[in-house]
């Protein structure tokens, strides 16, 4: 196989990378300081969707600078072990550079350290990395690079990366933008290629420069022209479209038929389609008479979609359905004047954003549940209120959650509203732990340890056995 | 081609000595012998070593380049004892490299080596350098260990001693010019370094052996030794910890 243009054309220097000027003059400016010591913020996060250019600044950062590189991808094993041993303990030393030279920082030979996809550290297989993260930011005497796509989800778990980080946003480069570096490339392979052709998969990935080069590596394998054709087998990046076609088709081309069969044409649910229209509805009906009867229209639609939920009864669908659609765009009496783009739903959005917030409730809850004999649903509105209260003021009470509860680090911060790293966090931690001295003097014997550590968990879900 | 048969116990320090600073390496081979260099991950520590052939009980190879799981080694290692004959051969048309020890043959996949560049060493001026026992170094980091994470190397025209100074308690190991065999310093000379790195090279060193320290003020340290009856040569590199201004 060819080589992989995503490698072959990632910028060299940091004058290379594509779009995100702001982007790029503030992490020069931060590397500077480290060149003259270092400066109050020692780890700089860069941020931003995926194949924009966040990795590639970085080694191009380093090899500008002449900076020794130590990289930990999502490929690399990331536990709070693995961080500690390369990256902390990289960041307290001296360097050596692939290269054969010796970098000392007081000539300012530095070593960076880049964390890639940092916000994709958790779980089990990498235990401990949040931690270790926090840690390095703090005790690094060394540049440190985390790049991340979802700053937010990171910096709730530490409140170093929150804190103590110089954070850089990143930006989706436009199409325009995106086209002309395909330009370069085709350019540099020797393929003629039509604009239309660039603009076009420039257009089609969405902001995604690293999908745009791979899509114009996969169309132009062993050709040396581009046509307009050439593009259409790249059709999967651009399903999301049809929604917003249909959007289009209910609430301006102003034909009910049309926008009925639009609807088959989207592989989409009801439900699904429903919160599209009303999210919509409000911005594109301005005239309070059509409004109001597209609202008549979708509150029949939910009374439909109700009943199929009820009865089980899906033949209900295609009346609720046609409501959204023909009948939404029927209630249209003005003319339309609205050219703004269309909505995603923000319900969507919000429950997408606050998923593993959720997802946390959900797991707290669940233990506090089995511990306290209560629904899942009874925690959420009768405990934990209080139980953050007294949390925030009673040190033997987190110490308990953790210990005989059995919460994870990441669910006690999340419910004292704090990052991992938080001392009260740190201190039940340490508290949790069984005295290790006394019960390797008092336990030689099997009897004396398990009289050591009653687990009150499984005491209470044995009352179920009887 | 490569073709070669080396003792257990031989081999088995030549891998424990690498594997303190990287599982994956690659060994370059000719018909000399075996020569390897490379950088651990944190880029904190670098080692270079030769093996001539001599090392080896039966030795022939064309130029070539190996890429090897350390890991695995140490698997075929436990097989063997300590003066058993371990036989290895490259299978460079199926990409294994064959290991036989006694009536066990363990084939293993070669490592890709083409993502690893090639090394280089850098050549550095050090003004002091003692040759010291290897057993004396492991007395003194057995001392250190439960106190510090760093450790500070020093030379003068008395001695050689290693330090570490821990929050509540400190340990120093003096060597009086009279232990050492070599001792070659033109003022004091006083370097601190990461504790595990130094501790885990000098704990994979056979402790029959000697080593040269290559020190100076705040640069990195120079480790030198023969190993395998004059056979293998190491050198060990490790930069200095970062002081606080």
């Amino acid at each position: 196989m060819a080589e992989d243009w995503t490698e072959k054309y990632r910028p060299k220097t940091v004058r290379d990378v594509v779009g995100n000027p702001k982007a790029v003059s503030d992490i020069m400016e931060w590397a500077d300081d480290w060149s003259k010591g270092a400066p109050k913020k020692k780890a700089a996060v860069l941020m931003g969707s995926p194949g924009i250019g966040k990795t590639s600044l970085a080694l191009a950062l380093a090899s500008e600078m002449g900076w020794g590189l130590v990289e930990m991808n999502a490929s690399d094993q990331r536990t709070g072990g693995a961080i500690r041993s390369v990256a902390l303990k990289g960041s307290l030393s001296n360097t050596f550079s692939d290269t054969g030279e010796y970098l000392d920082t007081r000539d300012g030979g530095m070593k960076l350290i880049v964390l890639d996809e940092a916000d994709n550290i958790f779980g089990n297989a990498d235990r401990g990395g949040v931690p270790a993260i926090s840690e390095l930011i703090k005790e690094t005497k060394q540049p440190v690079i985390l790049i991340v796509n979802d700053f937010y989800d990171l910096s709730r778990k530490s409140s170093a990366v929150k804190n103590d980080t110089l954070q850089i946003k990143f930006q989706k480069p436009s199409a325009s933008t995106v086209a002309k570096a395909l330009r370069t490339i085709t350019e540099n392979e020797g393929i003629e290629a039509d604009d239309l052709v660039l603009r076009a998969l420039a257009e089609n990935a969405g902001g995604d420069l690293r999908a745009a080069v791979r899509d114009l590596q996969s169309v132009s394998a062993g050709k040396d022209a581009l046509s307009v054709g050439d593009t259409g087998i790249l059709s999967e990046r651009t399903t999301r479209k049809n929604m917003y076609d249909l959007m289009y088709a209910v609430f301006r081309k102003g034909d009910p038929v049309a926008a009925r069969r639009a609807a088959f044409d989207v592989d989409e649910e009801p439900s699904y389609i429903q919160l599209w229209v009303e999210e919509n509805l409000p911005y594109e009906y301005t005239d309070t008479g059509d409004l109001v009867r597209g609202c008549e229209r979708m509150s029949r639609a939910d009374i439909y979609l109700g009943r199929v939920h009820r009865r089980q009864y899906y033949g209900l669908w295609s009346y609720a359905v046609d409501m959204m659609t023909a009948g939404v765009s029927e209630a249209r009496r003005s003319s339309p004047d609205n050219r703004n783009r269309f909505r995603f739903p923000s319900y969507l959005m919000k429950m997408s954003r606050s998923k593993s917030v959720r997802n946390m409730k959900k797991n707290v809850a669940d233990k506090l549940g089995t511990y306290l004999h209560t629904s899942r649903s009874r925690i959420d509105s009768d405990v934990m209120p209080s139980l953050k209260a007294v949390l925030k003021n009673d040190q033997g009470l987190r110490a308990s959650m953790i210990r005989d509860v059995g919460l994870e680090v990441e669910e006690l911060a999340f419910l004292l509203d704090t990052g991992v790293d938080s001392p009260m966090v740190k201190l039940a931690v340490k508290d949790a732990e069984p005295p290790k001295a006394i019960t390797k003097s008092a336990g030689g014997t099997a009897e004396g340890k398990k009289a050591e550590k009653p687990k009150p968990v499984t005491g209470q879900k044995s009352l179920f056995q009887f | 081609m490569f073709k070669a048969e080396i003792r257990s116990d031989t081999l088995k320090s030549v891998v424990n000595i690498i594997s303190t600073l990287i599982d994956e390496v690659k060994f370059t081979v000719d018909q000399n012998g075996m020569e390897l260099k490379a950088v651990d991950p944190a880029h904190v520590a670098m080692i270079e070593m030769q093996i001539k052939s001599g090392a080896f009980e039966s030795f022939s190879a064309d130029n070539t380049e190996i890429g090897v799981d350390l890991d695995k080694i140490k698997d075929v290692l436990k097989l063997a004892g300590a003066s058993d004959v371990i036989s290895i051969e490259l299978d460079e048309d199926r990409g294994k490299l064959i290991f036989k020890v006694g009536n066990i043959t363990r084939r293993m996949n070669l490592v890709d080596t083409s993502s690893m560049g090639e090394t280089k060493v850098p050549q550095l001026d050090l003004s002091a350098s003692v040759t010291v026992p290897v057993s004396e170094l492991q007395r003194g980091i057995k001392a250190s260990e439960s106190i510090s994470d760093h450790i500070a190397l020093t030379a003068n025209e008395a001695g050689f001693s290693l330090s570490c100074e821990g929050d509540t308690d400190s340990v120093d190991l003096v060597l009086d010019k009279s232990v050492l065999s070599e001792l070659e310093v033109k003022s004091e000379v006083r370097s601190i370094f990461p504790l595990d790195y130094f501790s885990n090279l000098v704990k994979a060193v056979p402790s029959d052996l000697s080593v040269t320290i290559s020190l100076d003020t705040d640069f990195p340290v120079k480790i030198n030794f023969d190993m395998a009856d004059g056979n293998g040569n190491v050198r060990y590199l490790l930069a200095p910890r970062i002081e606080n201004d």
